[in-house]
């Protein structure tokens, strides 16, 4: 049983930090790239050194399958974890991404790299002075920069289509003291943290066995990180809500949160379906609410983007149909925001950085994005695909549950991928062995 | 479940694998056909997991069809029977579809009845299917029908649904 | 767009003890005539259906049968999504009735841990080499709201026949209120 005290930061508990780089790097010389690593441990901040004393800036580092074996893990150690080893880009099909969102079409250098380097910082020129230093030290570190990627947590953690974002996250041990709502509901209907090992490997998950891990040191202390680049239409989001809001005679900000399940200022459609509720920011009660006391969907739809991806007791069962596929997220936009009142777009790239943490893959992520955000069985919504993520074949259609209910269709594409990838957040024992070639 | 004549796998392997599916399938044509599924099984595993009698392998056909089964394999016959020939000749006591009796004495001698079952619907083919089709044009007249003035609305309808 | 295909076929076939055998066969019948032994299967929203059966003498040459030195318990069900979730979600919802299915079956490992048991299911499956779906467009809870609809429908059509606009709009609203879920 490992202590978590090797854990990379970010993963309990999320830094909050306002400023972020990602780095796509590819492994060029192993024997160089080892020793590069080794040099750079010391700086990789931890769950416990996080806590212990912020600094300037974080630094963490992630491998993907190839970059692995690049620097000379046998397959063997890594054969058996079936999505990890082949990568985002081979599992286009069942994430839907097709069409514009196929990964021939992804940004150079921008998919399933050999490892990802992330700094993030409070101050924007603690950052700058961190990447400058980390971007000098790669090419003679046996490393070569393929994409790079600046990204923000706006004020008020508002994304690009203008919702604040990054509540309900799963209440797991280790972490600061979750709010109500956030972990899994018990048989006696009261909430309680998921098992660790839905998270971090090593640990019981919340099937009563510990997932499956990198054979070695790499499966100490660690967890599975996906990311993806995902590039939002903020005009076609804006043009499409307005448009929809005048045929139905309604205010756009009241299509936008059914589409959604959440108001602008992040609280739930669940406890406020009439108007926005306090912020959810500084409602300590914002998620504390259950979908089965809305089984049909009048305050928040069955189909808007937060209850497909979280929707909590909406399959009956307590909520145990939903407690083995939750994911922790920590994702920050980038790209300049599109300017307030504008519906046409201005060509400027901006979208998420999409992180989340897990313990399977296959089970969380996937399970989510091509379950029930890529299909509306599964939630009872037929052929219906979630309104914001999954327009790529989708019927573009949704039901807005109420009385009588209203239909939106003609839903257009409102996110692209363009990038991502599956990456092993080792713990500071599998950076070292890795360092030192011994896994 | 019938047993196959020696040494016969791959050969009904081929068979299957040349039968034509989907929009294509043979058994669109037997309309009462639900869901069908035909499998060989190499060897049935004894407890320890290994072949419990070696050499010898089965043909497996499940079906779920409307009605009952004599009418459901004389509709088989009449659409299929060729198809039915060259996938059974495998078979040990295969007799050919030429005779409907004989053939429905074979897969009622080899019928595996059921113990327990869990089924979602028990509607004929057609219905569902006709259900399916009212379901989309349903969900079709909601959306284009949303906002229409009362008289538009009734209008609209009738074209579309019949007075 | 909509998937091409849906529903999924799985088929176990797997040796039990001849005591479960027995067993089976004595409870079978009784537990096909609960509803309450069903319910939960059912509310699952995956399963088209699922049928158990058992394999104790099989046809042997030209007559006659061969008695075969285990009892088999045959399984098969067509199901939509994948083969993990759907066991996944029987281990999690209904582990007791898990048991009380397979318990009697060689190397069964009890319904949890998960993987355990997961490992067990894909272990006894066989594939189909061919597979027919007569609506392969639609998973079972489509199926099952399309024939509540259309029995829906007909009432309604059945009632707004004679009305007036305003009545007719009033009376379609209530209907679309009343099968939102099922539309």
């Amino acid at each position: 049983m490992t202590t978590l005290a090797g854990l990379q930061g970010n993963v309990l508990d999320g830094y909050r930090t306002p400023h972020a780089l990602y780095m796509f790097v590819s492994v060029t010389e192993a024997r160089v790239a080892r020793r590069w690593l080794a040099s750079r441990i010391g700086r990789v901040t931890t769950y416990g050194s996080f806590q212990a004393a912020r600094p300037a800036s974080t630094f963490n580092l992630a491998f993907g399958h190839d970059g692995l074996l690049a620097l000379g893990v046998p397959p063997i150690r890594l054969a058996h974890l079936e999505a990890f080893r082949q990568g985002m880009a081979a599992r286009a099909d069942a994430l839907g991404d097709v069409g514009p969102s196929a990964p021939a079409r992804w940004e150079l250098g921008a998919g399933d790299s050999h490892a990802l380097l992330v700094l993030t910082a409070a101050e924007r020129e603690s950052l700058a002075d961190a990447a400058s230093e980390l971007r000098d030290s790669l090419p003679e570190g046996g490393l070569t920069l393929s994409h790079e990627q600046h990204a923000y947590s706006a004020p008020e953690g508002r994304e690009h289509f203008g919702f604040q974002d990054g509540f309900s996250q799963p209440a797991v041990p280790g972490a600061s003291a979750p709010r109500i709502g956030e972990g899994t509901l018990t048989l006696w209907r009261r909430w309680r943290r998921l098992a660790l090992g839905e998270f971090v490997l090593g640990h019981r998950d919340e099937g009563g066995r510990v997932p499956a891990a990198p054979l070695g040191p790499l499966g100490d202390d660690a967890t599975f990180m996906v990311v993806r680049k995902l590039a939002q239409d903020v005009g076609a989001f804006r043009s499409y809500v307005a448009e929809a809001a005048e045929r139905l005679h309604r205010e756009p900000a009241w299509v936008a949160a059914k589409m959604l399940g959440r108001w602008q200022n992040g609280s739930s459609l669940a406890r406020y379906p009439q108007a926005p509720g306090p912020p959810a920011s500084q409602d300590p009660n914002a998620s504390r609410f259950r979908y089965g006391e809305d089984p049909h969907g009048y305050a928040c739809p069955l189909g808007a983007h937060v209850r497909r991806a979280n929707p909590r007791d909406s399959l009956g069962y307590q909520g145990r149909l939903t407690q083995r596929h939750r994911i922790i997220r920590r994702g920050m936009s980038y790209g300049a925001p599109l300017p307030a009142g504008i519906s046409v777009d201005d060509g400027v790239a901006r979208g998420l950085m999409f992180v989340a943490y897990q313990g399977a893959i296959e089970r969380q992520f996937e399970f989510i994005q091509g379950q029930w955000l890529g299909d509306g069985n599964p939630l009872r919504l037929g052929d219906d695909r979630d309104p914001i993520l999954a327009a790529e074949g989708s019927n573009g259609q949704m039901i807005i549950q109420g009385r009588p209910p209203v239909f939106l269709a003609g839903i257009p594409r409102f996110v692209t991928t363009c990038g991502g990838g599956y990456y092993l957040l080792p713990g500071i024992a599998g950076l070292r062995a890795l360092a030192d070639g011994a896994c | 479940m019938a047993q196959l004549r020696e040494g016969r796998e791959q050969a009904l392997l081929d068979e299957l694998a040349a039968l034509p599916s989907g929009e294509e399938s043979p058994f669109r044509r037997v309309a009462s056909t639900h869901f069908c599924r035909w499998l060989l099984i190499p060897a049935l595993l004894g407890a320890d997991g290994e072949a419990a009698e070696p050499g010898r392998a089965y043909l497996l056909l499940t079906a779920d069809f409307d009605g009952p089964l004599a009418d459901w394999v004389a509709a088989m016959t009449r659409e299929m029977g060729p198809h039915l020939d060259r996938i059974f000749e495998h078979c040990d006591g295969y007799r050919g579809s030429g005779e409907l009796g004989a053939l429905t004495d074979f897969i009622a001698e080899r019928r595996v009845s059921v113990g327990f079952s869990i089924l979602s619907s028990r509607a004929t083919v057609a219905r569902v299917r006709s259900s399916l089709e009212l379901r989309r044009a349903l969900r079709e007249f909601a959306i284009d029908s949303q906002g229409m003035t009362p008289d538009a609305l009734r209008r609209a309808w009738s074209e579309r649904f019949g007075a | 767009m909509q998937r091409q295909q849906r529903a999924q076929a799985v088929t176990i076939i797997s040796p039990v003890h001849r005591l479960w055998a027995l067993w089976l066969r004595a409870t079978w019948p009784l537990a096909d005539r609960l509803a309450p032994v069903k319910r939960p299967l059912l509310r699952l929203s995956f399963i088209h259906f699922a049928h158990w059966s058992l394999i104790e003498r099989v046809p042997a040459g030209v007559a006659g049968a061969r008695r075969l030195a285990h009892p088999y318990v045959l399984f098969q069900s067509n199901f939509d999504d994948e083969l993990s979730a759907y066991i996944d979600a029987f281990s999690l919802v209904v582990p007791g009735r898990m048991r009380a299915m397979w318990q009697g079956v060689f190397g069964f490992p009890g319904p949890r841990p998960v993987d355990r048991f997961l490992s067990f299911i894909l272990a006894r499956t066989t594939p189909a080499q061919y597979y027919y779906c007569a609506y392969p467009e639609a998973s079972s809870t489509m199926v099952e709201a399309a024939l509540r609809l259309s029995e829906e429908h007909r009432r309604f059509a059945a009632e707004a026949a004679g009305l007036e606009d305003d009545a007719f709009a009033a009376r379609y609203a209530e209907f679309l209120t009343r099968n939102q879920l099922l539309l």
